[in-house]
């Protein structure tokens, strides 16, 4: 039947115009084929690597190049060498993990009672400070540690206490307990954010009723107010381990001097020692405990949800009076911005402007290591403001930081778009997933995962080894976790009913993007953009991998310089990090009168 | 000719076994104004979404005047913004970011209308809406009535012929509200367009519209012009959601008042096999019998409770084992414990098949 | 016509075997340095790896002579080989030449899968040891054991490997990281391949037989070694630093190249190398310098490979520093570098590439197990 074919025809003909006539179809398409490979093709490729022989293995091996071979597993899991290869950096992951939630959750929950509950003066001041130490790079500390701490086992400059005579024992300065001193300090700002959210959000009537049916105060605190915590305290607890999971330049600098590996130095060793096959395996090992914690969380969060539907409208928030324990309590404030904040900081400072640390005298104080052009002892190097690797460092940082932040933010809020268009539809619940993806997989195992693939030209794509693209590209999708949440979040917010409104009055796609979406999306932008932005010009874990000369970037010269034992210049360009986030994050906070961004992401 | 059809419309979501919309057949006069009631999620919003353009149905056609803008058959689907409807959303869906002149002069500005003929427009329909003066705000600068004006204004300057309202004043409050109702009248009988409005509050669809069409669970149950559907609902759920206080149901052969059931169904010899149900209006239990001529129902209520609302009583009966309400315009003087005597006339009885299908007597 | 290929194609059957062992792009039939010089200021910046810090200076000073910037890095040789096997690799190579340590991985790989060329210029082949043309070496350090001088006023306080097995020892001995410096894997492994000279070593020191428990005497000293607290570090420098700084009670020894006696007067540091130190003070540290295939700057690299083998190239090394041997025997001798490479090499192990590889999963493994860093 000649008509009915042509009916057919035209009928196909028909709907494929009416597909490529909407655009969030068309968008939905090469989002889910754009992320699709993005994010699943690097994490396939380096599932492909941990079973072939790459060539580095194969000049020790003997096996030929790109050959089958279980030989990594065996080693990552099974020989003795794994022992070291993996199990005892796993053990000491978990360790650390732990004291470190035992020591920043205490810290963060006291600091969050103090000042929500009661009357201690100069919360405010003290609650903008205690955000400092989680905006700061993660790994300061370590730096100003090793500054303070370093004994002769390492090289370069002495440190301050082995110049002055005092040699710190080996425990003091490298392993355990300086990672977990330096991580705890990260960190317990955000057992505070938590532990103040809740305790801000907790009705002072659900107290005072429990008063009124004649409790006493210390029964309130178990029966009532403790129970209401806890989700709060599973949060800290997972995400703590997430981040020790997934922290680099702590462990590096204060492991790698007594070979106490944590996961991602174990990791990083092996690549760096020649064997990309047994990283990948590790890496595929961090990633699975990586998805267990995000599950666990996931299941906590499911059991909080009992809590949280009690929220009444205009609760109460009272304060009691501290007494006679306001002395302590201030102290006990006093002491902890001390040393997460003042402290550190001081020590960078000082110990950029001094040769010999703690020697204050005329010899020894300089700028040198600031604006000098030549530096005695540190050949072929001048003061990082003087220094074309520093401003090219900076540089590169801000521009990768900038791209990716862009990329990443127009792509959340692309997903965003897209989900609020379509919520049931299969496409966008595999965005939403897809789009979760990163955040699982750690930093270091990521950027594994990107070299793997885009080292060597696949299809359209040009090998990206060695150029600022891959940098960006790796950032971008590392980042997409929080700007996707962050576009879905304003996107859903808004709604479709602006655009629709636009469609009505017969506006077509690309003025209603331009003229309606994406003017009201500003706001859901900036902290799409900026939190990326801001993550990026700290980043280090992601980027260790990438960095090459020429695409060196901030936070990796700082490493480069801690390698060769430069401290000075190492404090310097950390000091530079920091200003130049905390700027961003003061100026954003200003513009935007939002909550601090970057203390939403990770550093 | 902006009339508006609707045939064999369905609409099933992705991920979804139920349908939004079942089976729709409907012809929407030219000039009317019909609302679509109904609980929510009946799928009445739907149907306004799919007649946009804004969702595309799984099936049927849907034509205004001779231009189909729908036909799965076909693959027909012309995109929203070239249907050239108005349509009002329930949350306005003002843009923020534009003041009140640019929000409404958007639309005009797609039509690629010429600058003076916009401001010429833009004045005509702020003096209609009463909005002069507020051109330079932002939305929120403004109440939410003079919002919904203005989202209102936004439409009708594009002059429409097809208008459509979702759920448009259920955002305001009662005063509000009711004077809204009347400002849409108005600009109905002035404007002459088609206007389909959606709501839930059948009170709404009583007093707007022309016709109105009760859906329920995807399904159409009744397009009738509106004092029909309140006098001859076809089933026994258009009785019910028609209707404030709601009508009164008996279920036949229910022990409680199976003698009261007897005497009410031999007014209706012929019939006492295929009526399960009985709907008594509120309004037709008469509180002061006359005893007059003509087949009604008497019989003794004892009050339970009197809700007087200042313009009428609203009465808590009970009547041989089943709680009624009843309604009178004159003042009730008795008290709860009394008993009294109530007179139903037999023609304003609703009576209902076992498939809740109403049986005309 | 129809003859004279016939003779053609005797002549290449004749010679193949030759052909087959030829080193690809070892020599040029003649080396027209003129052409050279034109070919590689027309192709503009070149870029080279590195191990040595010092390349920052010979790249001034060659572009002070040709004209040619060369953008100079300092990289490990791990790095170097990773980031040359992905350029390759990539078909975007960025890299034209390298300055290379790992004499296992290059000999094992590098070279037979063609990620490098060792190529030599010709006009210099009567100035450097056959031996040193291919791979092309073009400087020789010693990397040595050594001692603070202040705290050992008497002298050299270690005569015997072994002695760094002893308690008095324990902790107190630095090299470089192992697992990220191959040349000390490769030290390592020839100790390993040498067990009749740590055996007679041992019972010159103890005069009793060494009870070896591991697989043979060269396997048992490393065990005691690593398990007597070796110490490691990134770099020389930082071995130099924690041997040689003064007023040290009881300072470690450690393993650093000659290059790092130049801060005793830089750093007032208190070095001495371990004169006497028996069966060897240390190994013979090799710099291998090459061409990177598809360099993008190929004559530029030949250029910069061939001045790194002048005497005026190497100068950065040896006249302004010390401790560093051209291969060139026209170049100049540092009189403080204790002697003539001729008077070093017998006190020195000559690393063996081979068998270095062969046994470098097993050696970087021992000492992942028994480096007892804690």
């Amino acid at each position: 039947m000649a008509e009915s074919t042509a009916f057919r025809l035209r009928r196909a003909g028909n709907r494929a115009r009416s597909a490529l006539r909407d655009p969030t179809r068309m968008l939905a398409f090469l989002l889910v084929l754009t992320l699709s490979y993005l994010v699943l093709a690097p994490l396939a490729s380096m599932l492909a690597g941990t079973f072939r022989v790459g060539v580095r293995d194969s000049a020790v091996s003997g096996l030929a190049t790109g050959s089958f071979t279980l030989r990594f597993y065996q080693r990552v899991f099974a020989l003795p060498i794994s022992k070291v290869l993996f199990w005892r950096p796993l053990g000491r992951t978990l360790y650390v993990a732990l004291m470190v939630s035992l020591a920043a959750i205490p810290a963060g929950a006291a600091a969050a009672y103090l000042i929500k509950k009661t009357d201690l003066p100069g919360k405010r001041w003290f609650s903008k400070l205690m955000m400092l130490p989680y905006i700061m790079p993660s790994w300061t500390f370590a730096t100003v540690w090793i500054t303070l701490f370093k004994n002769r086992r390492m090289g370069g400059t002495a440190g301050l206490f082995e110049s002055l005579g005092l040699s710190p024992p080996d425990w003091l300065a490298y392993g355990a307990l300086p990672i977990i001193a330096c991580e705890a300090l990260h960190v317990f700002p955000f057992a505070y954010t938590l532990f103040s959210n809740s305790l801000g959000s907790m009705d002072a009537q659900l107290e005072e009723s429990a008063r009124v049916v004649g409790a006493r105060r210390g029964t309130v605190a178990r029966r009532i107010v403790a129970p209401l915590l806890l989700p709060a305290l599973m949060s800290s607890f997972l995400l703590i381990f997430t981040r020790v999971l997934g922290s680099f330049g702590t462990p590096y600098i204060l492991g790698s001097p007594v070979k106490y590996s944590l996961l991602p130095t174990a990791l990083y060793s092996a690549f760096k020692s020649g064997s990309p096959g047994v990283s990948s395996v590790i890496a595929l090992a961090m990633i699975l405990i990586g998805v267990s914690l995000i599950a666990v969380d996931g299941f906590f969060l499911r059991e909080a949800k009992r809590f949280v539907t009690i929220g009444v409208k205009g609760s109460i928030s009272r304060v009691s009076a501290l007494g006679r324990g306001k002395a302590p309590a201030l102290a006990f404030m006093s002491a902890l911005v001390g040393v997460s904040v003042l402290a550190p900081l001081a020590t960078l400072v000082l110990s950029s402007l001094t040769r010999r640390p703690g020697d204050f005298g005329p010899e020894s104080l300089t700028a040198a290591y600031w604006i000098g052009g030549s530096i005695p002892a540190m050949p072929g190097l001048s003061g990082v403001l003087r220094s074309p690797e520093v401003w090219r460092a900076a540089w590169n940082s801000l521009r990768t930081s900038a791209a990716a932040a862009l990329i990443a933010g127009f792509a959340g809020i692309f997903v965003g778009y897209v989900a609020t268009r379509s919520p049931r539809s299969l496409s966008t619940r595999y965005l939403k997933q897809l789009s979760f993806v990163p955040y699982l997989v750690p930093s270091i195992a990521f950027a594994a995962a990107f070299i793997g693939l885009f080292a060597v030209r696949r299809g359209p794509i040009p090998s990206l080894y060695g150029t600022m693209g891959l940098v960006v590209l790796v950032m971008s999708v590392k980042y997409l976790p929080y700007s996707a949440r962050a576009g879905i979040a304003s996107m859903m917010q808004l709604g479709n009913d602006p655009e629709d409104a636009a469609r009505i009055c017969g506006a077509p796609w690309r003025r209603r993007m331009s003229r309606i979406v994406l003017p009201l999306q500003k706001a859901g932008l900036v902290s799409g953009v900026v939190l990326p932005f801001i993550t990026g010009m700290k980043e280090q874990s992601l980027v260790i991998m990438l960095a090459s000369p020429g695409t060196e970037l901030l936070t990796t010269q700082v490493l480069r310089y801690m390698d060769y034992g430069y401290s000075q210049l190492a404090n310097a360009v950390v000091l530079e990090i920091v200003l130049i986030i905390v700027a961003l994050d003061l100026g954003v906070r200003k513009l935007s009168g939002a909550d601090s961004p970057a203390a939403l992401g990770k550093g | 000719m902006a009339r508006i059809e609707l045939i064999g419309v369905e609409k099933t979501y992705p991920g979804s076994r139920l349908k939004a919309v079942e089976g729709l057949d409907l012809v929407i006069p030219e000039g009317s104004f019909v609302s679509l009631l109904g609980p929510s999620g009946c799928g009445k919003t739907t149907t306004l979404r799919m007649i946009a353009g804004l969702e595309s149905p799984s099936a049927g056609v849907i034509r205004v005047g001779e231009r189909v803008l729908f036909d799965a058959a076909r693959g027909v689907d012309v995109p929203t913004e070239e249907r050239g409807m108005g349509l009002v959303f329930q949350s306005y869906a003002l843009w923020p970011h534009m003041t009140v002149a640019d929000n409404v002069s958007f639309g005009l500005e797609m039509r690629k209308v010429p600058r003076p003929e916009r401001k010429r427009r833009l004045e005509r329909v702020f003096e209609l809406l009463r909005l002069g003066g507020f051109e330079g705000r932002y939305p929120m600068q403004l109440s939410g009535g003079q919002q919904q004006r203005v989202a209102l204004a936004r439409m009708l300057v594009l002059d429409p012929e097809v208008l459509l309202l979702d759920e448009p004043l259920s955002n305001l409050d009662a005063k509000l509200r009711l004077e809204m109702r009347a400002e849409l009248k108005r600009i109905h009988a002035e404007l002459k367009n088609t206007i389909v409005f959606v709501t839930h509050d059948q009170l709404e669809g009583m007093t707007l519209s022309t016709e109105i069409a009760v859906m329920n669970r995807a399904v159409l149950q009744q397009f009738d012009k509106p004092m029909e559907v309140y006098r001859r609902p076809r089933n026994l759920f258009v009785a019910e959601f028609v209707g404030s206080p709601p009508i009164n149901r008996i279920a036949v052969g229910e022990a409680s008042c199976a003698e009261a059931c007897g005497r009410l169904l031999e007014l209706f010899p012929g019939l006492e096999g295929r009526a399960r149900t009985i709907g008594v209006r509120p309004e037709s239990i008469s509180l002061s019998p006359r005893g007059g001529a003509g087949r009604a129902f008497r019989g003794r209520a004892r009050v339970e409770a009197v809700l007087p609302t200042g313009s009428e009583w609203i009465l808590s009966l009970e009547l041989c084992g089943t709680p009624f309400f009843a309604i009178s315009t004159e003042e009730f003087a008795g008290a709860p414990g009394d008993e009294i005597e109530v007179e139903i006339e037999a023609a304003r009885l609703l009576l209902f098949d076992a498939e809740g299908e109403r049986i005309e007597a | 016509m129809a003859r004279s290929a016939l003779f053609v194609l005797i002549l290449l059957t004749a010679f193949s075997p030759l052909l087959a062992q030829a080193k690809p792009g070892y020599m040029e039939e003649e080396l027209n340095l003129d052409a050279l010089v034109k070919a590689a200021k027309a192709e503009g910046e070149l870029v080279v790896y590195w191990t040595s810090s010092r390349i920052t200076v010979a790249a001034k000073n060659f572009e002070a002579k040709y004209g040619i910037k060369v953008k100079g890095t300092k990289m490990a040789d791990p790095e170097q080989a990773e980031r040359v096997i992905r350029e390759v690799d990539s078909g975007k190579v960025q890299v034209d030449a390298i300055g290379f340590e790992d004499g296992p991985f290059l000999e094992a790989k590098l070279l037979p899968d063609g990620y490098v060329t060792s190529w030599f210029p010709k006009d210099l082949a009567s100035k450097i040891a056959k031996d040193d043309q291919y791979p092309l070496v073009y400087q020789w350090q010693p990397r040595v054991f050594a001692y603070n001088a202040e705290a050992y006023p008497k002298g050299n306080p270690i005569t015997n490997l072994w002695q760094l097995t002893e308690p008095k020892w324990k902790g107190k001995v630095i090299v470089r990281d192992p697992a990220l410096t191959p040349a000390n894997l490769a030290f390592f492994a020839t100790i390993v391949g040498q067990p009749e000279a740590m055996a007679a070593a041992y019972k010159e020191l103890y005069g009793k037989a060494l009870a070896v428990k591991e697989r043979n005497a060269g396997w048992e000293f490393l065990r005691r070694l690593f398990e007597n607290g070796l110490l490691t570090m990134n770099s020389d420098g930082d071995i130099g630093d924690a041997v040689g700084a003064a007023g040290q009670k009881d300072p470690p020894v450690g393993m650093i190249t000659m290059t790092k006696m130049r801060d005793n007067v830089d750093k007032n540091l208190k070095l001495a190398t371990c004169q006497g130190l028996k069966p060897f003070m240390g190994y013979a540290l090799p710099t291998y310098a090459l061409l990177v295939k598809n360099a993008p700057h190929p004559n530029a690299a030949k250029l910069f490979l061939r001045y790194v083998c002048t005497p005026e190239g190497i100068a950065p090394w040896t006249v302004d520093n010390m401790g560093g041997y051209s291969s060139n025997v026209e170049a100049f001798v540092n009189p403080a570098n204790e002697g003539s490479w001729q008077v070093w090499l017998p006190k020195l192990l000559r690393l063996d590439n081979k068998g270095a590889m062969k046994l470098r999963q097993d050696i970087l493994d021992f000492w992942l197990l028994y480096g007892k860093a804690n």
